[in-house]
């Protein structure tokens, strides 16, 4: 296998990859799944965003230039101060970053395509309607006015009586689909299809950054998602989780709020350093200094990023013992983030510097991301957060902290890549004054800030009075927010010029190692020609002919013999070859599936609630259609593999990136489950006024029957699947019509029992608790169903055999998955109460 | 004087204070600043010296000396020492029991407070009066949506939550007038929901007490 | 499942394994501290010595013990490795670290058990 057969990339060869991995013309590009396309959909669509939030901010800046201004009303500075952080959060810095890894990843670990790509598709979808939906609420001036952080009982129907919440809370969980989906589709791509010889320790930085992203969203975005469906149920159904005289509590929504808002912050914070990890050793001519002492730090910042949120809490009254915790967890965050400092300080140190323009916004992110962190520590010592906790000094380091952490590697960036997407240089001379402009700018509205927050200027008011010291550091602040406008302007309109007007670029234009630039200017859809073979963690420089070989086909999947989109499956940890994956190519299926969902929002919006049902059922059908239409197994007799390596087709396997997208999925979907079992555990302990009934609500004999039933069909299942493993399918047929049958028999009695459950879900937090749980239960155990009927119709039609084990192992973890999360809840909900019930 | 020269004054101003909890936490702040100052520039001024020196073949400085003092030597002592002093000033605030402590209820509503001394009937709107030098428990909570207690001359702020009480800790050192506002937003009118706490002399609030308590 | 192979010093499992203990740790000090200050408090006058600090702080040497064995167990691994396995050597390295880091926060976290009352 490591001697690969010299094959010649004939332009024949050339020809048909280019003709199996083009977009469709015309609106037929509304379907592509491509990852270069869909990556720069997002970071386009992220830009349009990031003007519009600026705007916004504009807006703020204007009201707040002068004291008693009555430019904006109260109610429209709401709106504005809370459309702007929710936009520059989930419209912006998180897609465009999310963009940026969808174009760079496949690039970059030498592969053609990310492994899940119609999941690319449907999450740019998602992301493009909700925003849309999003903005609506702007325009008709019934935007959400509670914050971004839409704090109960504010946000709640009594004190926020409009519409305004339900965009928020409806439209950001449609917009976060995208994010779930990128993070699921980047770590599996990232783990399960790397260049040959692309080992865990030669993986580029980025991808380092990017995978720890990819999984703190798979952890931290469940708890907000989870937030928003309960708030959204008590405001439409009047499920009183967060209503304190119904047993309920608003705390439950900080906690859950910000356990999904501080690891945000290093989702955002983390890609940006991978920006920063990949240019600085390309502009120093150097490897990065620490390597592994940068890969410790970005394991280690995702890690306690997750244990910090209640820094965000420290005013509410907790025992100060338990916020001692979190303050030294928020200062311990400064650790690796010192470790990254110094490894790129030290990079630098023994580098020739070539200073060209991204280095410069590098240099800005320095100076304000270090300023930024500074206030954080300072921030994350109880008594001095409890004096300056929502001030504007907050906002100052807020800003100082996204801004520096995010947007200027992030600009950095965009002029490092340019070249890969435009093959043009950008203009060095309009791009040095909009970095100065915006940094000078930046550094005005924001320094001052920090004093104007001392001085006792609280957030979110819309005016103040005049003589209070505020009024020249307010007309400063503002007065440099218009000019940091300019200087992006400026840049925004360099980045779109030089498209006509830069210089032609050279190959490889900044000497950079990694494999991107291997790459035409601008990248072919299909990326490689043929696969490179990595021996290094710097490839292009430690083999500078590596760019003319894999264009001359010496790679592997030269052939675009089988006229399908291909690409390597390689192992997690040393990259071997072991697979051959056949990848989906243009589908409709996300743009129909998004729209289905668009309409679920809408119609929930509206309070539609037959036609929300309707939708629902309708985007149910789509997604299985889609799962129907399984980019590998098209035709049920394929050919196998690849005959040049002789390598088996994902289909013929057990294990692939299904498989594991799988696996990843049900991570987030228990991250969603245990913030469930948190919140319960959160109001049985905390809530002020939680009372349980002495008896459940439910006949436990009859439970512990419903759990023996879905025993035996867990049972069956993977019995099926060992045998089918182990190339017996004989019964396969009949095996999986049983296993459909004790289902359903389980989904039948769980159902009878919701139903004749007498849960006062409107006036106890504890049976609304009950009720959504038993909601859970009841959509897995359907979908476990469903799923398990589709694998015997494709039985049936050939699909799955002992030729093709491959699809029952993937459905066989949500089986595993769904009978441990019913045994943990009944455990918990039902028995665990019984006992301890007169304890309390 | 010599603080409204520099603009650190105001009505607002958490730089200029009146009551040990705020003096504790302006002296933090001026030491911490003294401190995230130097690391700036040092941090700064190493960047910028990396990047302008020339490379050498036979470098005196290990790699790992790098990430060892500057990732970290510099944060972890950097902490230790803000935990060691921080700390302790946390713990001063905490309303431990106190038998000379004067309790007064608060609560918030949008946009108002409502003040109560238990024990004199006496009910207040939008205004305090308390001892100086005299601890004072207020008794925090909201009658609506969260809101958030806070003086910034006199001390730190605390949260008013619904369905809960919460305890803050306030002392004045000097009889005058300091104003506070809510800190939590709060709705439509979170700008205007402000009030005043009135230090008197101990004995002028006894008087004080005194006369209202006879009123009603 | 080859869950015995998870255990393995080279395995990618455990860049991740020394952190979720320090997860646990957390969790399990910060649920404990709530739910013994709703329910059984101790009384507020007795400072920082009282059994429910001193139990947190009985389980915070546990987990850092347990931490330290494991980060050991490590370093032996990657002393003793051969230079052909480096993927192995490099996740055996960086895990070690992470191991002696998550030991290091464990210790920092619970320093305030030692000065603060619990409850208040």
């Amino acid at each position: 296998m490591t001697d690969m057969k010299k094959a010649t990339a004939s332009a024949a060869d050339i020809n048909k990859l280019a003709q199996i991995w083009a977009n469709l013309p015309g609106w037929g590009s509304l379907a592509a799944v491509n990852h270069s396309t869909i990556g720069l959909r997002f970071m386009v669509t992220g830009m349009v965003f990031f003007l519009i939030g600026g705007v916004l901010a504009m807006l703020i800046r204007t009201q707040l230039a002068l004291p008693e201004q009555s430019i904006l009303s109260a109610d429209v500075y709401g709106q504005l101060f809370s459309m702007h952080g929710s936009v520059m959060m989930f419209l912006f810095a998180i897609p465009v970053l999310e963009g940026l890894a969808i174009y760079l990843i496949p690039k970059m670990t030498g592969s053609r395509d990310l492994l899940f790509p119609r999941l690319s598709a449907l999450g740019y979808y998602c992301y493009l309607f909700g925003g849309i939906i999003i903005m609506f609420s702007l325009v008709l001036g019934i935007a959400p006015a509670s914050g971004w952080f839409m704090y109960t009982p504010l946000s709640s129907s009594e004190f926020s009586p409009g519409p305004g919440s339900d965009f928020w809370l409806l439209g950001i969980t449609f917009v976060e689909i995208s994010a779930m989906a990128a993070g699921i589709e980047l770590t599996v791509s990232i783990l399960c299809s790397r260049a040959k010889g692309m080992t865990l320790s030669r993986m580029p930085l980025f991808c380092w950054y990017i995978l720890v992203m990819a999984l703190m969203i798979v952890f931290g975005f469940p708890p907000l998602i989870l937030a928003s469906i309960l708030l959204e149920l008590e405001r439409a159904a009047g499920m009183p989780f967060f209503t304190v005289a119904a047993g309920g509590d608003p705390l439950l929504w900080q906690h859950l709020f910000w356990l999904f808002g501080h690891p945000e912050v290093y989702i955002i914070f983390l890609p940006a350093a991978g920006i920063v990890s990949t240019l600085i050793p390309v502009f120093s001519g150097r490897p990065i200094v620490g390597y592994r002492w940068v890969v410790i730090g970005i394991i280690l910042t995702g890690f306690i990023s997750f244990g910090l949120w209640v820094h965000h809490m420290f005013t509410v009254g907790i025992p100060q013992l338990a916020q001692a915790f979190f303050s030294v967890a928020s200062m311990l965050v400064a650790v690796p983030t010192a470790i990254q400092v110094f490894a790129w300080l030290a990079t630098l140190w023994y580098g020739k510097v070539v200073f060209r323009l991204p280095m410069l916004w590098i240099c800005g992110f320095l100076l304000i991301f270090v300023c930024g962190g500074l206030t954080g520590v300072m921030l994350a010592l109880v008594p001095f957060n409890w004096q300056v906790h929502d001030t504007h000094f907050v906002v100052a380091h807020m800003h100082y902290v996204l801004v520096g952490g995010m947007f200027f590697p992030l600009i950095a960036g965009l002029y490092y890549w340019l070249p890969l997407v435009s093959g043009r240089m950008p203009s060095e001379k309009i791009g040095r004054w909009g970095f100065w402009l915006t940094f000078t700018g930046f550094n005005l509205t924001f320094l001052l800030m920090h004093l104007t927050g001392l001085l006792g200027m609280p957030r979110r008011v819309y005016t103040y009075e005049a003589g209070l010291g505020w009024d020249w550091l307010n007309l400063l602040s503002s007065v440099g927010s218009f000019i940091m406008a300019i200087g992006v302007a400026m840049v925004l309109l360099d980045l779109l010029l030089h498209f006509w007007f830069g210089k032609r670029a050279s190959a490889n234009p900044w000497h950079a190692d990694t494999l991107e630039w291997a790459l035409d200017m601008p990248p072919a859809q299909y990326n490689f020609a043929s696969l490179p073979v990595v021996t290094s963690r710097q490839p292009l420089w430690h083999d500078p002919t590596l760019p003319q070989r894999i264009a001359a086909g010496e790679g592997g999947m030269a052939d675009a013999a089988s006229g399908r989109r291909e690409n390597w499956g390689t192992s997690a940890v040393s990259a071997r070859v072991v697979q051959t994956l056949h990848l989906p190519g243009n589908s409709w299926w996300p743009l129909y599936s998004a729209l289905a969902l668009a309409m679920v929002c809408i119609s929930l919006l509206c309070r539609w609630y037959p036609l929300a049902l309707l939708a629902a059922a309708g985007a149910l059908v789509l997604l299985l259609c889609w799962s129907w239409d399984n980019g590998a197994n098209l035709q049920p007799t394929a050919s196998p593999g690849d005959a040049e390596l002789a390598l088996p087709l994902e289909s013929q396997s057990t294990d692939g990136p299904g498989r594991w997208g799988m696996v990843v999925t049900l991570l987030a979907n228990g991250a969603l489950f245990m913030a469930l079992l948190f919140g319960w555990f959160y109001l049985w302990t905390a809530a002020p006024q939680w009372s349980a009934p002495a008896d459940g609500p439910l006949p436990v004999t009859l439970l512990l029957l419903c759990g023996a039933l879905a025993s035996v069909a867990v049972w069956q299942f993977n019995r099926l699947s060992v045998q089918l493993a182990d190339g017996q399918d004989s019964h396969l047929h009949r095996q999986l019509w049983l296993c459909v049958l004790t289902g359903s028999a389980h989904f039948i009695l769980l159902l009878s029992l919701f139903i004749m459950a007498p849960l006062a879900y409107t006036s106890s937090a504890h049976d609304a608790v009950i009720m959504v749980i038993l909601l859970y239960l009841l959509g897995h155990a359907g979908l476990a169903v469903i799923l398990t009927m589709l694998q015997a119709l494709r039985v049936a039609r050939g699909y799955v055999s002992k030729q093709r084990p491959y699809e029952p192992q993937v459905v066989k973890p949500f089986w595993f998955y769904y009978l441990s999360v019913y045994w943990l809840s009944i455990g918990l909900f039902f028995i665990l109460p019984l006992g301890w019930g007169p304890l309390l | 004087m010599l603080l409204s020269l520099t603009g650190c004054s105001g009505p607002f101003s958490s730089l200029d204070p009146k009551g040990p909890a705020a003096a504790e936490v302006a002296l933090l702040w001026w030491g911490m600043f003294g401190v995230a100052t130097l690391i700036l520039l040092l941090v700064a001024a190493l960047w910028f010296y990396a990047i302008k020196r020339r490379s050498d073949d036979s470098p005196t400085i290990r790699p790992n000396a790098w990430l060892c003092w500057g990732g970290l030597a510099l944060p972890l002592l950097s902490i230790a020492v803000l935990l060691l002093i921080g700390i302790p000033v946390g713990q001063r605030m905490l309303p431990l029991p106190d038998a000379n402590a004067l309790k007064i209820e608060v609560t918030g509503h949008q946009w108002y407070w409502q003040v109560h001394y238990p024990g004199h009937a006496i009910e207040l709107t939008d205004e305090l009066h308390i001892p100086v030098n005299t601890p004072v428990y207020l008794q925090l909570t909201s009658a609506d949506v969260i809101h958030s207690f806070w003086v910034p001359r006199l001390g730190v702020k605390l949260d008013m939550l619904p369905g809960r009480t919460n305890v803050l800790r306030l002392q004045a050192s000097e009889a005058g007038i300091y104003r506070g506002q809510c800190a939590e937003y709060c709705g439509l009118g979170h700008a205007h929901m402000q009030f005043s706490v009135i230090a008197h002399e101990q004995a002028t609030f006894a008087i004080w007490l005194k006369e209202h308590s006879a009123d009603d | 499942m080859s869950w015995r192979r998870w255990c393995k010093p080279g395995h990618p499992a455990q860049l991740v394994l020394g952190l979720n203990l320090w997860g646990i740790w957390f969790i399990a000090m910060y649920a404990g501290l709530s739910v013994v200050c709703q329910f059984v408090a101790p009384a507020p006058q007795d400072g920082a010595a009282n059994w429910l600090n001193y139990a947190l702080f009985g389980l915070t040497l546990i987990v850092i013990t347990l931490l330290l064995l494991l980060a050991g167990r490590g370093w032996r691994y990657c002393q003793s490795v051969q230079q052909d396995s480096r993927p192995q050597r490099f996740i055996a390295y960086v895990s070690t670290v992470l191991y002696l880091m998550a030991a290091l926060a464990t210790l920092a976290g619970a320093l305030p058990v030692l000065v603060l009352p619990p409850c208040i």
